[in-house]
């Protein structure tokens, strides 16, 4: 009886992991969906099923908002939707900067709602530059 | 009164029980007894001795009897019913019922055996009041043989062959012990720590079955490092389309697809898409849902064996029509080319 006692008194120093493990599958359960959250647009690309993923960072975003008015040009922007619209040779110099700095891919982030042609003229002018590969940014389509 | 004898078989773990001897000598020529068997007179608790060790058996006479006790027994136990030794009687009877001398009368007959084995000289039967009368008589002597110390155990009372159990000293417990025969408590007597150790390990299970949550905690917090590390890099989800020909220019293309459509159509699965979002596959309308694109252009595609689909949407169409056009053409599988429209303003010739 001595001993069973000495032996239940040493283990009673253990620290119980319980909370911690709930703490930390709680915190994968938040990252497991904060990723899947990640990487809103701040602009509405179309749906689409089909498609591959492009990192954030080893890629150079325009981005091409609808217009304010009816019949005034859509507006151009670099990044992810924030700025000052900008033409297409900012845009092209971005493109360029970006090949410089290793980005070889260029994703065209249009509004849904953007003309088509739109679209087009701004890829043929980041076409422009050598070595890239466009991309058309999509989202999931709604379930 | 004849001899008998119990003899166990160490081997088998058996013994057998009022034997002659007779008997006993022929199961030892017959090679049914070993010399390391055990013997003892029948129907007593005396303890064991080998057979070598009882010497040449025809010399061995009647064992007086004399039953040591272990030290913490509060009788030596001398059997006999009459009742001049009622102080010190410990009757057959008594035997089955009495827990304390279960470990010394592990192997005593029964008493339907003992009606048998009393004849030995050790009167364990209250029927047997003929021979009682001469137990009594030896018990009597016995009894006023000096008191055995039975801490001097450790010689044999049995290396003399021709006087065993006779006023030699012997060790019950020993014997018990060495023969590995008792049950009771009586044992853990005489163990010491190794015996508490032993019963530590016994309750061991109780405590092994809580699982180690330390590996668990690290395997987790890998995890979560490895999520924090993977969500710093947001994944746009994109369409990856072919560059336009800068060199081309629109007016260009427009006046070249006025000519060429009919011949681009027999490589291409033609996918026209108008200002208003009206869809034309191969000059003929087509639904504008997705999946009923998706049905006439695989359609198109088994049927003709092309696999590039080639847009032609109108510049002011919704750029979403455009990448629906896209998408379908990933769900069958089908390259894509992309005939620049015209700008506004730019003449159609």
């Amino acid at each position: 009886m001595l001993l069973r006692r000495q032996v239940s008194a040493e283990r009673d120093e253990h620290i119980d992991m319980t909370p911690m493990v709930d703490v930390v599958f709680q915190l994968m359960t938040f990252m497991l969906f904060s990723v899947q959250m990640s990487g809103g647009e701040k602009v509405e690309v179309p749906h689409a099923r089909h498609g591959v993923g492009v990192e954030e960072d080893g890629a150079t975003f325009l981005t091409l908002l609808k217009a304010d008015a009816p019949g005034a040009e859509p507006r151009l922007v670099l990044g992810n939707g924030g700025g000052a619209p900008v033409g297409l040779d900012e845009a092209k110099k971005s493109v360029a900067a970006g090949v410089a700095a290793g980005k070889r891919k260029v994703v065209l982030q249009a509004d849904g709602a953007v003309p088509h042609g739109e679209v087009l003229k701004l890829a043929a002018a980041v076409a422009e530059i050598e070595g890239i590969t466009l991309h058309i940014g999509v989202q999931e389509p709604e379930r | 009164m004849s001899n008998l004898w119990d003899v166990f078989i160490s081997d088998r773990l058996e013994v057998s029980r009022s034997l002659t001897l007779a008997d006993v000598r022929k199961g030892i020529d017959q090679g049914e007894f070993r010399d390391d068997d055990l013997i003892r007179p029948a129907g007593t608790t005396t303890p064991w001795i080998r057979l070598n060790e009882l010497g040449e058996l025809a010399d061995v006479q009647v064992p007086t009897p004399l039953v040591v006790a272990p030290p913490e027994m509060p009788v030596i136990v001398l059997q006999d019913d009459n009742a001049e030794q009622d102080s010190f009687a410990l009757t057959n009877d008594d035997d089955d019922d009495d827990d304390d001398d279960a470990d010394i009368t592990h192997f005593a007959p029964d008493d339907e055996e003992d009606d048998d084995a009393d004849i030995t000289g050790f009167a364990l039967d209250k029927e047997d009041d003929e021979e009682g009368e001469a137990d009594s008589a030896e018990a009597l002597v016995i009894d006023s043989l000096p008191a055995v110390p039975s801490s001097q155990g450790a010689v044999s009372a049995f290396a003399i062959p021709t006087a065993p159990w006779g006023g030699e000293e012997m060790d019950l417990e020993n014997e018990a012990d060495d023969l590995d025969f008792d049950e009771d408590d009586e044992e853990f007597d005489d163990e010491d720590e190794a015996v508490a150790a032993f019963t530590l390990s016994r309750n061991g299970p109780d405590q092994v079955e809580e699982l180690d949550l330390a590996a668990m905690v690290d395997v987790a917090f890998q995890l979560v490092l490895f999520f924090l590390v993977t969500a710093q890099t947001i994944m746009y989800k994109t369409l990856e389309v072919p560059k336009p020909n800068p060199e081309s220019p629109p007016a260009a293309v427009a006046q070249g697809r006025g000519r060429t459509l009919d011949d681009l159509q027999r490589d291409f699965i033609v996918v026209e898409i108008d200002a208003s979002g009206g869809v034309m596959i191969d000059h003929e309308p087509a639904t504008a849902d997705p999946a009923a694109l998706v049905e006439r252009l695989r359609a198109a595609r088994l049927a003709t064996g092309r696999k590039t689909m080639l847009l032609s949407a109108d510049f002011s169409t919704p750029h979403k029509n455009a990448v629906m056009a896209y998408d379908a053409a990933n769900e069958v599988g089908l390259g894509i080319a992309i005939a620049k429209p015209p700008a506004p303003g730019a003449g159609k010739s």
